[in-house]
């Protein structure tokens, strides 16, 4: 899978979507849109949020899956919360 | 090997394990002060003595692991609110594991003979009087308590972190205090 671009390479700015299509008809739509937040996070920051809510938003859950203990699990959550906090400052 | 584990295992293990592995090695660390007649009288101390009670081997464990979880317990909750205490208290109970085999070095009363073999003529050490052997014994009981230290202290301070996700020059000022005030504290209430 490639990984989404959300920085710009030359300015550092974040990115914007200006097109969208659709592979089945070829409909092609131009605008400006924001990334969503969650697209901003790295990618396995945007992996252990879906594993989170996959899990039922339990920590413990998840600890057991990652081999890791509770207080880890839930420090890389407070810090994936921090970034997302800045993102949307 | 993973090395980590050696100085980190709270990223990994479950509080409940490192309770159960730290109150399993903080009866078998009392035993062996008990047989090996060794006092741990304050966090960071460990004195031979010739007579030992087996209530005052449990009383200097549990009192040290109480004062570490109060004083660090302290800097885990000023660090981070959500800091549980159970993993606090998994933290003070692993991190003495590198200490109790420390009394082993007294088998047959050794550091208290040669401990008065010194004090008998305090400066046959300086004059190069005393016996290699004793003199060996010493510096590789020495060796090893300063071993054991460090690795207390690297566990403490790694578990502290990872229990509060303390971070920065405000956690290591925190924990050095810390350490110091458990190791006072503990000092008062197991000698007085």
């Amino acid at each position: 899978m490639k990984k989404l671009p959300v920085k710009c390479p030359s300015c550092a700015k974040s990115l914007k979507v200006s097109q969208l299509s659709c592979e089945a008809c070829d409909t092609i739509i131009s605008g400006s849109f924001d990334l969503p937040v969650l697209a901003n996070l790295p990618r396995e920051d945007q992996q252990f949020i879906l594993d989170f809510m996959l899990s039922g938003g339990s920590l413990k859950k998840m600890a057991t899956q990652l081999n890791k203990s509770y207080p880890t699990v839930r420090n890389m959550l407070d810090e994936i919360i921090e970034k997302l906090n800045q993102i949307q400052q | 090997m993973n090395y980590k584990l050696l100085y980190n295992p709270f990223e990994r293990y479950q509080e409940r394990t490192l309770i159960l592995v730290g109150s399993l090695a903080l009866v078998a660390g009392a035993v062996l002060a008990f047989f090996f007649k060794a006092r741990f009288d304050g966090v960071l101390d460990l004195h031979f003595a010739s007579q030992i009670e087996l209530w005052q081997a449990f009383a200097d464990q549990g009192v040290n692991v109480a004062c570490l979880l109060i004083s660090l317990g302290a800097v885990a909750f000023y660090m981070n609110k959500r800091t549980r205490i159970i993993d606090m208290l998994a933290v003070c109970l692993f991190a003495r594991l590198p200490y109790y085999l420390l009394s082993v070095f007294n088998v047959n009363g050794l550091m208290v003979r040669i401990s008065e073999e010194i004090l008998k003529d305090p400066m046959a050490l300086a004059k190069g009087d005393i016996a290699i052997a004793n003199l060996f014994l010493l510096l590789v009981f020495s060796g090893f308590s300063l071993l054991a230290i460090v690795w207390q202290l690297a566990l403490l301070y790694n578990g502290t972190k990872v229990a509060s996700n303390a971070k920065g020059t405000t956690y290591t000022i925190l924990f050095v205090i810390a350490i110091i005030v458990a190791e006072i504290l503990s000092k008062l209430l197991i000698n007085y």
